[in-house]
């Protein structure tokens, strides 16, 4: 990883979700897809080939409380790069935006609690200026996300 | 000194020694006493590393009830502790937390009033029976202006947060 590792930052309310730029080989915007009926569904066809469907905002309120709706507008779609045979694409209506941090001031967990949250993708964390966390993702490989948490079909 | 009242003297600083607890040239125990709403505690004074006060608490997932969360210590997140849930299943918002030094792993323990560094001879320091079930996470225990002050272990602490994240 970059010295300064690119993540894409998502205003989650009270807290940042941030997810690693080189996870992901294509963002697609919803208004690509939205004529997809399958997308609303936790294995979808994207582009001719079945991939997992992981709604992120689902995923993160499940993980921490608290978190602000905010539904409105098209999802946008993170390709994830294939890492393993099955392909997967995190799906969420937020907004977002690409940064760059220093590596350094990403901290991983505590030791004691490293294992069995990076099971559920968590797997750093950064207090940005504001005093604010900043939870560090790596959904991809997450077996948690499996399911792709149920959601409503939104096409 | 009498053989008698070196093995006596012995006897009562038996296992307090491996964690540091007894000087064994004044044959007393020093110990930091914390309170935890109404609960005393104490922890050999080097255990402790500092004393931050007013950090907030950033949830994380999946943690048992006794995990509230992360802390903040100088830009390192710690685990923190909430005692009050581990021994009467209450929570207690904290006032302050004390960073531990330990080498393996970053904990911070919530307390609401740092008391005293007391000074206390060995003999009057006693252990927990095996029912006890405060003995699950103390080390001893001693009276302290007649309240009891229970002696934490950080390694059993540790053990049952790693037995409960599985």
């Amino acid at each position: 990883m970059a010295d300064t590792p690119e993540v894409f930052l998502l205003d989650y309310g009270r807290f940042d979700i941030l997810l690693p730029a080189g996870d992901f080989g294509e963002l697609i915007s919803g208004s690509e897809l939205k004529d997809l009926p399958e997308y609303g569904c936790p294995a979808c066809l994207l582009r001719g080939r079945e991939t997992r469907l992981v709604w992120l905002d689902n995923f993160v309120s499940h993980l921490l409380p608290a978190v602000e709706a905010e539904t409105s507008g098209l999802p946008t779609f993170f390709v994830v790069r294939e890492r393993r045979t099955e392909g997967a694409v995190l799906a969420t209506y937020r907004s977002f935006e690409l940064l760059t941090f220093p590596l350094h001031e990403l901290k991983l967990l505590p030791a004691g609690l490293r294992k069995r949250l990076g099971l559920l993708g968590l797997v750093a964390v950064r207090f940005s200026t504001a005093d604010r966390l900043q939870y560090l993702l790596d959904v991809s490989s997450s077996g948690s996300t499996a399911t792709g948490r149920d959601r409503e079909k939104t096409a | 000194m009498k053989s008698s009242e070196i093995k006596e003297a012995l006897s009562a600083s038996e296992g307090l020694e491996e964690i540091g607890l007894a000087d064994t040239e004044e044959l007393k125990s020093r110990f930091f006493v914390f309170s935890v709403g109404d609960l005393l505690f104490a922890l050999p004074p080097e255990a402790v590393h500092e004393i931050i006060a007013g950090l907030e608490v950033y949830p994380l997932p999946s943690c048992p009830p006794y995990i509230p969360g992360l802390v903040n210590c100088h830009g390192q997140p710690y685990t923190a502790f909430d005692l009050r849930v581990l021994f009467e299943n209450e929570r207690q918002p904290a006032a302050m937390f004390l960073v531990l030094k330990l080498e393996q792993d970053n904990v911070a323990i919530g307390c609401t009033e740092v008391n005293e560094i007391v000074d206390l001879p060995a003999s009057s320091v006693s252990t927990f029976a095996a029912a006890d079930a405060d003995g699950r996470f103390c080390l001893a225990m001693f009276d302290h202006g007649g309240q009891r002050v229970l002696v934490l272990s950080i390694p059993q602490l540790l053990a049952q947060l790693e037995q409960d994240l599985g």
